[in-house]
């Protein structure tokens, strides 16, 4: 009877379900061949260009400084957290950081 | 007699099981139900809480909130030093979740249920500074907010520092962020990864490892 009730217990109450996820992001490294409003154009080192889709809530740093105001310029230096979460038709991946910086 | 006895428990005991057999059923059919008319509900992937129930947690967390602690005023004084060792310490502690600035936006930040709120929003602000030492000693259930406090709460002295550190939020400077950002936790790897981004960002022309780094 005691097993009995352990067994009731342990069904009841024993469940617990444990869910884990990563991320599916990965960083861009490039320079800026092209900027609009809602996209970048990237050279990448390897000479790949690979446009990122840009979101309103995409984060731009310059330096590692957060800037609201100043954008990429072409020629500039990018490295960029993209994901491909919610990525437009036309676009390689959605930045959801940038950070930026004017070759010296 | 005897023999009428072991049959009458024999009986009692097949309606105990027979009753626990109806108890299992009837929960398992309601969890069932549970499922399958709410598929998805403890998925935390692309879901943000609704206003009234982000009002409602937090009023219910504020009422949660043991009375003597919205009294208390901090018992640290602020100082450049104090915040100082408030900003490493959040560095180091919170702002994997929370970011440097307090933002929240960070690579887990978001997909917590709920997301992880912004430390510099009015609802955050406007709580008093024992209901914060509160939080971060004690802890939120159902949150991805752990209890950081060991110990008695009078002798977390640290928890009082991130409060004050907290406060600051709104007025942190950039260049304290970029401060922060050696204290933030990293693999070796990350640590690579990140030097080599900030040489390819100086301008240095040596090839990145690679040009899509996944994490």
């Amino acid at each position: 009877m005691n097993r009995f009730l352990i067994f009731i217990i342990c069904v009841t109450f024993g469940w617990t379900v444990s869910a884990w996820a990563h991320g599916d992001g990965a960083h861009i490294m490039g320079t800026v061949t092209h900027i609009a409003s809602d996209h970048i154009v990237v050279k990448t080192q390897k000479g790949e260009t690979t446009t990122l889709a840009l979101k309103p809530d995409t984060v731009f740093q310059q330096k590692g400084i957060q800037t609201d105001s100043v954008r990429p310029q072409i020629g500039d230096r990018l490295v960029a957290e993209v994901t491909k979460k919610d990525v437009p038709q036309d676009r390689d991946w959605v930045a959801t950081e940038i950070n930026f910086a004017a070759v010296p | 007699m005897a023999r009428y006895t072991t049959l009458a428990r024999l009986c009692m005991w097949r309606r105990i099981k027979i009753f626990f057999i109806l108890c299992l059923l009837v929960v398992l059919g309601g969890i069932l139900a549970a499922l399958w008319l709410m598929p998805g509900f403890f998925s935390a992937k692309d879901s943000t809480p609704p206003d009234w129930e982000i009002k409602m947690a937090r009023f219910i967390r504020h009422m949660a909130t043991p009375g003597h602690y919205l009294k208390m005023s901090n018992p640290v004084s602020s100082s450049p030093e104090i915040l100082a060792e408030a900003r490493h310490h959040f560095a180091d502690h919170c702002a994997t979740c929370h970011a440097n600035d307090g933002s929240g936006k960070t690579a887990m930040g978001p997909n917590f249920y709920p997301p992880v709120p912004d430390l510099r929003e009015h609802a955050i602000q406007d709580m008093a500074d024992g209901e914060l030492f509160y939080v971060i000693h004690s802890g939120i259930r159902f949150t991805g907010m752990p209890a950081w406090g060991k110990g008695k709460p009078e002798e977390d002295l640290e928890s009082w520092k991130l409060v004050l550190f907290i406060r600051h939020l709104p007025n942190i400077t950039p260049e304290e962020i970029i401060e922060m950002k050696q204290y933030n936790p990293m693999s070796r790897h990350e640590r690579e990864e990140q030097e080599a981004f900030d040489r390819f960002l100086a301008g240095e022309d040596e090839a990145p490892l690679e040009e899509e780094h996944h994490h």
